[in-house]
């Protein structure tokens, strides 16, 4: 379901103003409209960094970066790239604005200026797919952290953005709202969203069509997820960490008692086992 | 000697119309060299337990006291169970206010009166234990990486020397490398003695770490065991919010389907016993 370019790094490098080295270095990327995509990589190696140029957050210090054809540099492209691209980060405290849940919800749909049934229909949409749907009313202080998480994520669906980069915004969710907002992902992305997901679980990129994994601000490794994980220790060195399940698959392939085209999942595991 | 804690009850805003039970009765005990797992979902209320154990919130109803001294407002007690029990926050931002770290660090033990060389003494330690090197004494806490904001947090509670730590979802955000810096520290502190309460919703850690493993649901305790015996309960019942590991349902469908394994969070054994008992 992919198709022409959402997001396109050509030899991409950025330093922060104050610092001597390059927070992300020579970052060539192609991110296809529909795409899901993984970016991985261990703390400081320049995840948010390239993710903040998908909205023109940051610009290149060098090379270019083009969202939807356009370049981030020009007022258009930046205009472009933040109709097209939204973001949700690790911290819920810094990306709530609003006093009371729905309010912040509604915060994105009406900056876009829609009209008050389509704004109250998104709000309502967001809100259920969230998890929220009962706490529309509540004040954001009396959420907990988790919550707090959740709502940022309605905040940034409710303006159905063409393309979503959660950066690390599972960290505060329990395991059973980690596992809602995968499902919540995965029907974004059989609408056709793009979607960019940032996180050192690897049990979160099941689904992605492909991931790049980043050490010192370059790209150190492109493939598929299951490519990712027959890699083993090497994941480590990267930061990242395999759930048990998939160190359970590594170890059966690695064995030979199951077959590497055997995806690492329960019930595929468990037929390759009774075959 | 221990964190006990009974008929724990947390009311927010009572009276008005945000009124909140976040605590509804919770009873348990952590001792010295014990390491506590307190799992849930979100809002169960772990984060509010969190902050009773050092008298940061005072009981609604129950009582918490700290090697059998009861914590009450307004008196000496307070005092004593601050520095006997260490708490980090979720935040570590919510915790750091000084202008460098070592500031940071020497908060605590300045404010209990330690004499000037020992607090030097109590801070370079606590931060060696952490792994932060004196280049960093002089920086600005918020200048630092999230792993090393919470290391300092980790660092400025040790100072203080409590014999209890209560860490409330300490590994959150941090890459698997600094998670398992973090964990490993942990493990030292609890083999020096210290009692340990951490606060997370990573079931492969509790299970794989903790001594005992406290389940919350809706501010309720409802489950208090070692994690084996948690592992057959949550495989029997579903627990809002909990999800057991994959590996685990892993090893229980294939024990349906009559081979011979553990229940067990180990992969290595998991796959010797699939090896040795390939189908039936
Ligand atoms: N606002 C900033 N100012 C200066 N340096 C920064 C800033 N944000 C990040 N950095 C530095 O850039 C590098 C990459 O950081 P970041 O993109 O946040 O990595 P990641 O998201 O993978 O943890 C790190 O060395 C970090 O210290
Ligand atoms: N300061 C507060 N004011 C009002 N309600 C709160 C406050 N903090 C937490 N709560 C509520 O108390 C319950 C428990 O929250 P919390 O202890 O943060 O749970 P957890 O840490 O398990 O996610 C939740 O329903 C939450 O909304
Ligand atoms: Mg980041
Ligand atoms: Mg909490």
């Amino acid at each position: 379901m992919t198709g022409d370019s959402l997001g396109r790094f050509f030899n991409v490098s950025f330093a922060y103003p104050e610092s001597s080295e390059p927070a992300i270095v020579g970052i060539d990327l192609e991110i296809r409209r529909g795409e899901w995509i993984a970016v991985l990589g261990c703390n400081g190696s320049g995840k948010s960094t390239l993710a903040k140029h998908l909205n023109a957050l940051l610009v290149p210090t060098q090379g270019d970066c083009f969202v939807g054809g356009l370049n981030t540099r020009s007022d258009e492209g930046r205009k472009e790239a933040r109709k097209t691209v939204s973001m949700v980060f690790q911290n819920p405290e810094n990306q709530i604005i609003a006093a009371v849940v729905e309010e912040d919800v509604a915060f994105g749909p009406e900056n876009l200026g829609l009209a008050p049934e389509e704004i109250r229909e998104r709000v309502r949409w967001a809100l259920e797919i969230s998890g929220l749907e009962k706490m529309s009313r509540k004040p954001v202080y009396a959420l907990s952290g988790g919550q707090k998480q959740r709502l940022a994520v309605a905040g940034a669906i409710a303006q159905k953005p063409p393309c979503l980069v959660m950066d690390e915004a599972t960290t505060m969710l329990d395991p059973r709202g980690r596992q809602d907002l995968m499902d919540v992902l995965a029907a974004l992305h059989s609408e056709g969203m793009t979607l960019v997901t940032i996180t050192h679980r690897l049990e979160e990129i099941l689904l992605c069509d492909s991931c790049v994994v980043l050490s010192g601000g370059k790209i150190c490794w492109r493939g598929t997820p299951v490519n990712l994980f027959l890699l083993g220790p090497q994941l480590e060195e990267w930061g990242l960490e395999a759930p048990g399940i998939v160190r359970e698959w590594k170890i059966l392939v690695d064995r030979g008692i199951i077959g590497p085209e055997t995806m690492p999942v329960i019930g595929d595991m468990v037929e390759a086992l009774c075959r | 000697m221990s964190i006990a804690v009974r008929d724990l009850v947390h009311v927010y805003h009572p009276g008005t119309p945000l009124e909140t039970k976040a605590l509804d009765g919770v009873t348990f005990e952590a001792a010295k060299g014990i390491w506590v797992a307190v799992v849930g979902h979100t809002g169960s209320g772990k984060s509010t337990l969190a902050q009773h154990l050092n008298g940061l919130l005072l009981p609604s109803g129950g009582s918490v006291s700290i090697d059998g001294v009861t914590i009450r407002s307004g008196e000496d007690s307070l005092r004593v169970v601050r520095q006997k029990v260490g708490l980090v926050f979720q935040y570590p931002e919510q915790q750091l206010f000084e202008e460098t770290v070592f500031q940071e660090v020497a908060f605590g033990p300045k404010n209990w009166g330690f004499p000037p060389d020992e607090i030097k003494y109590e801070v370079e330690k606590s931060l060696s234990q952490v792994g932060i090197g004196p280049e960093f004494f002089g920086v600005n806490p918020f200048r630092l990486s999230g792993g090393q904001k919470r290391r300092v947090a980790i660092a400025s509670v040790l100072s203080s020397r409590p014999d209890y730590l209560v860490l409330d979802e300490p590994t959150a955000g941090l890459d698997s490398a600094g998670k398992r810096q973090l964990l490993a520290l942990l493990l030292d502190l609890k083999a020096l003695g210290k009692g340990i309460v951490h606060v997370t919703h990573d079931m492969d850690l509790a299970l794989g770490l903790a001594d005992i493993v406290l389940v919350l649901d809706e501010g309720k305790s409802l489950l208090w065991g070692p994690p084996e015996l948690i592992l057959g309960e949550l495989l029997e019942h579903d627990i809002r919010g909990l999800v057991i590991p994959p590996m685990v349902r892993f090893a229980g469908k294939l024990r349906d389907l009559g081979f011979e394994v553990p229940l067990t969070w180990d992969p290595v054994r998991l796959a010797d016993a699939i090896c040795r008992s390939r189908r039936p």
